[in-house]
């Protein structure tokens, strides 16, 4: 549709739409509105209906009290005299002045004694309809109430025909005697009666009785029931006329219900509806001329303009030269729009340029790349050389295929999967490894990287894929020899591991378990932490010598176990070098040299001993023969009975110096023999001081639990602690063992309250050949603490007594719970 | 008596006291005896002997073998050995010292006096 004839429809739509919103709100604003009112006024006009009809009522009523009350009414109900009958009831004139139609006379025992009519069309006395007596033995004689209900008023139907009826007593003159009877007194409301009130209240009134055919529908039930209640019923009956019901209910025991409606003209209706219609009309009116009168300026200034930039549009697209313009003119919001779509149209044509060099150098790239790309939907719809190299399929032969013929059956069905599921939309991993089957049966590894772009207009996957065959084999290399790896280091008897540049253990195998120590808590811990304190030193300084240097070196120290055992190993490591050449941590094997550290130790105690045995066979020995030699010589030079004694006494005291060498010679030679083990101590003094029993020395002990990884000879030592200290302490009383916590372990101290020892003294004592016995117990009990590590020093006070201290480090005691 | 005057290094008494009743036997005049090296350099410059005759084990901080090679450098003094080590590397240290004589224990007059003469003549 063109612009021209599109303007002409919104313009008539929009007036169509005008006027549709005009008589919508005429209907349910400004009628409804007037709508309330006329209701309002309906109900009025029926209440002021029922008000006149209730002063009807009243006024009957009144007129019947005052007759009731008379005495002459009085006297005619007992006598029925014609005088009163002849004074009041004969002239039709009375009936007219009053307005009653029926005067009914009852006596005191309910009966009708009696009764006049007149008639009000003929102005005749008449009589009156039986079926009155019996609506008023129904409301106001009821039966069993022969006096009547005084004052009793209301309204009833006479043969289809609305009355009011009121009855009093009729009083006696003195009034205090019984009522002689009832008067009852009766207006029907005919037809000239409505009139008179119609006329009075000039609104169009009509009584009726209610039935089912009165209603006829018209009235809904929620009305009746509304109504019932006392409510007024107003409905419009057409445009011009509104009507207002209510009922009014009969005086009978069994009441009927007596409709009254007015009827009421609506006149502001009408005169609404017809200046609605003028207004539609001239608003159709306006409209039209304003149609004729815009098209000129809409078709000159907007759409002329608007169809010339159509029109240049079309020109440049059929060309297809974007680097055309449009026509510029004017200067309102149509120049903008040109001036826009040039703006619009230069940025294509960049865009078309830069697409076009894009694609280019797509091609070029593809073209070129070592990688093989394709692009697919199901069918391959792109490749490059090196996917015709990759599957050793022509390119021809690739574009007739689907995208998952040439992948290895082991993968095509997750290859194939995820494609079509990219293809729709659905959200699938990026990259996959996965076989393919070349064209000549070889099977390659592929890497492909995929995702979906837009190719010709339609979504395509678009994939990138390296040939990781080669990488495959060496992944597949590398963890062949790292299971190979794993099983050397798992099954070797020696410890493999790495550290940091801090000792922090970052791997060791499984095979220190063996010692009590889990491989996860001793990731994480630094290696010194399980070695000797006094081993530490020099373990740091290998390790920094190793780290420095770069070479292989080895050093061993000692660690405790889980058990508290001490064990001998052997590091031998290499630094962990970076690509850059530097340190990055230690590396290499953990070796238990337990054994052969004994073995070793033995040697190095078998080697010592030799060496004792060589001096004192060799020297000390050789010595005092030589002495011997000469001390013989010397006797047989002197002719002095005194030297020769003298002599021959050196001769025998140089003789029980080489037994003593030789004694020694045999003691040392247990020194070692059997491995070193743990020893209670509480029962080694308790069996070293057994010996002593009968010296009057005061034992005193404070040691419990404690034992000592030694060599078992121990026992010899205490011995001798005790015997040198009886022997020598001169006046000792007391002897006490002991023990204390020291930096580097335990102290046993074993002191005594005798004469002590020199301070010249204190290191001689341990040497070999010093003291006055042998001089060989103190330094058998250094070489036998020594063999386990364990030193011995004496530090009392001369004068006051000698103290021993013997040194446990770390790993040669442990306190035993019992 | 010889105008000979030997210096004796020996920490044991009585051998000491044996060595010098040798010695005296064989005509030598025993200057002094000494128990250690430290004694031994005090009486070599205050005695001037013409020959020591050092054991190897003795007191003091430095053994006979190193007295001897402090001897050498000092006086180029000659020294002989009284040592029961025939052997080993003891022997070896000793040697090292350049002495003018061993003399291996037990020993006799006989021993002393070559052992003292040929160093007496070198």
């Amino acid at each position: 549709m063109k612009i021209n004839h599109r303007i002409i429809v919104i313009l008539c739509v929009a007036i169509c739409a005008l006027l549709v919103a005009l008589a919508i709100i005429s209907h349910f604003f400004i009628l409804n509105t007037f709508t309330e009112i006329e209701h309002k006024e309906a109900t009025a006009d029926i209440q002021h209906v029922l008000t006149r009809l209730n002063d009807e009522v009243e006024d009957v009523a009144a007129t019947c009290r005052n007759w009731a009350q008379m005495d002459d009414t009085y006297r005619f109900v007992k006598d029925l005299n014609p005088e009163y009958i002849k004074a009041n009831l004969a002239e039709p004139e009375l009936f007219r002045n009053i307005k009653i139609d029926y005067i009914l006379f009852y006596n005191s025992s309910g009966n009708l004694v009696y009764s006049r009519g007149y008639s009000q069309d003929d102005e005749t006395i008449q009589e009156v309809p039986r079926e009155l007596d019996t609506i008023i033995h129904n409301s106001i004689i009821p039966e069993g109430v022969p006096d009547g209900i005084a004052g009793r008023r209301g309204f009833s139907l006479l043969n289809g025909e609305p009355v009011i009826l009121a009855g009093y007593p009729i009083t006696p003159p003195n009034r205090h005697e019984s009522p002689g009877g009832t008067l009852i007194m009766v207006r029907r409301l005919d037809a000239s009666q409505i009139n008179d009130l119609v006329q009075q209240t000039e609104l169009d009134i009509s009584l009726r009785q209610m039935s089912p055919r009165t209603n006829s529908g018209a009235l809904s039930e929620a009305g009746l029931k509304n109504m019932e209640n006392g409510a007024i019923l107003v409905t419009p009956v057409n445009d011009s006329v509104m009507e207002g019901t209510a009922y009014i209910t009969s005086i009978e025991n069994t009441p009927t219900k007596i409709l009254v409606t007015v009827e009421t003209a609506r006149p502001i209706n009408q005169h609404i509806r017809d200046a609605m219609a003028y207004i539609a009309g001239a608003i159709l009116l306006l409209a039209i001329i304003l149609i004729f009168t815009i098209r000129w300026p809409l078709k000159k200034y907007i759409v002329n303009p608007i169809l010339s930039l159509d029109t240049n549009m079309k020109a440049i697209g059929k060309s297809g030269n974007t680097s055309q313009q449009v026509t510029v003119q004017g200067d309102d919001e149509i120049l903008s729009l040109a001036i826009s779509l040039n703006r619009m149209l230069e940025e294509i044509h960049t865009a078309h340029q830069q697409t076009r060099e894009s694609e280019a150098k797509f091609r070029t790239l593809a073209e070129t790349s070592v990688a093989g790309i394709f692009v697919f939907r199901q069918k391959i719809l792109y490749t490059n050389p090196a996917a015709e190299e990759q599957t050793g399929y022509t390119r021809e032969e690739l574009l007739n295929m689907d995208f998952w013929d040439f992948v290895h059956p082991d993968f095509q069905e997750i290859v194939k999967d995820r494609g079509q599921k990219r293809q729709f939309g659905e959200n699938v991993p990026a990259r996959i490894e996965f076989k393919i089957s070349r064209k000549d049966g070889e099977e390659r590894w592929i890497d492909a990287s995929t995702t979906w772009f837009c190719y010709e207009g339609e979504r395509a996957s678009f994939s990138v894929r390296v040939d990781i065959t080669e990488r495959k084999r060496m992944e597949d290399a590398l963890r062949k020899n790292e299971e190979k790896f794993r099983a050397l280091t798992e099954n070797t008897p020696d410890i493999v591991f790495s550290t940091d540049l801090n000792g922090i253990f970052t791997y060791i195998s499984p095979q220190c378990q063996k010692y009590g120590l889990l491989v996860d808590e001793m990731v994480g811990r630094s290696i010194f932490e399980f070695v000797f304190p006094e081993d530490r030193a020099s373990l740091q300084e290998k390790i920094v010598k190793i780290v420095e240097d770069g070479q292989r070196s080895s050093t061993s120290f000692r660690i405790l176990d889980k058990w508290q055992n001490v064990h001998w190993i052997e590091e031998n490591s290499t630094a962990i070098r970076d690509p850059s050449g530097k340190s990055t941590g230690l590396q290499g094997i953990l070796r238990d040299i337990t054994i052969r550290r004994h073995a070793l130790d033995a040697v190095t105690l078998a080697n010592k001993k030799l060496n004792l045995m060589y001096d004192i066979t060799r020297h000390d020995i050789l010595n005092k023969i030589t002495v011997l030699f000469g001390l013989i010589d010397m006797i047989n030079e002197t002719s002095s009975p005194d030297e020769r004694e003298q002599f021959l006494n050196e001769i025998r005291d140089t003789g029980q110096i080489i037994y003593r060498q030789i004694a020694l010679t045999r003691d040392y030679q247990e020194v070692g023999v059997k491995s070193p083990r743990w020893n209670p101590m509480n029962e080694v003094i308790s069996r070293a001081i057994s010996n002593f029993s009968g010296t009057g020395v005061q034992f005193e002990s404070t040691i419990e639990n404690i034992e000592i990884y030694a060599d078992p000879l121990i026992e010899k030592v205490i011995y001798n602690l005790v015997d040198n200290a009886i022997r020598y302490g001169e006046k000792i009383t007391r002897i006490s063992f002991s023990t204390r916590a020291s930096e580097n372990g335990l102290e046993l101290i074993c002191e005594d309250d005798g004469i002590g020892i020199d301070a010249g003294a204190k290191e001689k004592i341990f040497e070999r050949g010093f003291g006055n016995n042998t001089g060989l117990g103190l330094f058998l009990a250094e070489e036998i603490l020594m063999i386990t590590g364990i030193t011995i020093r004496e530090t009392g006070e001369p004068g006051t007594g000698a103290r021993f201290v013997i040194s446990l480090p770390k790993g040669t005691y442990r306190v035993v719970v019992k | 008596m010889s105008d000979v005057k030997l210096l004796i290094v020996e920490d044991d008494d009585i051998l000491a006291r044996i060595i010098s009743w040798r010695l005296t036997n064989l005509g030598y005049n025993v200057c002094g005896r000494a128990t250690s090296g430290a004694e031994a350099m005090e009486l070599l410059v205050r005695e001037k002997p013409d020959l020591v005759l050092m054991d190897i084990n003795i007191k003091g901080d430095i053994d006979g073998i190193e007295t001897t090679n402090r001897i050498k450098k000092m006086f180029e003094m000659p020294v002989v050995y009284l040592t029961s080590h025939s052997d080993g590397p003891t022997l070896e240290r000793a040697k090292a010292t350049r002495p003018e004589g061993f003399v291996l224990k037990p020993f006799g007059d006989h021993d002393l006096r070559v052992a003292i003469e040929l160093a007496l003549k070198k």
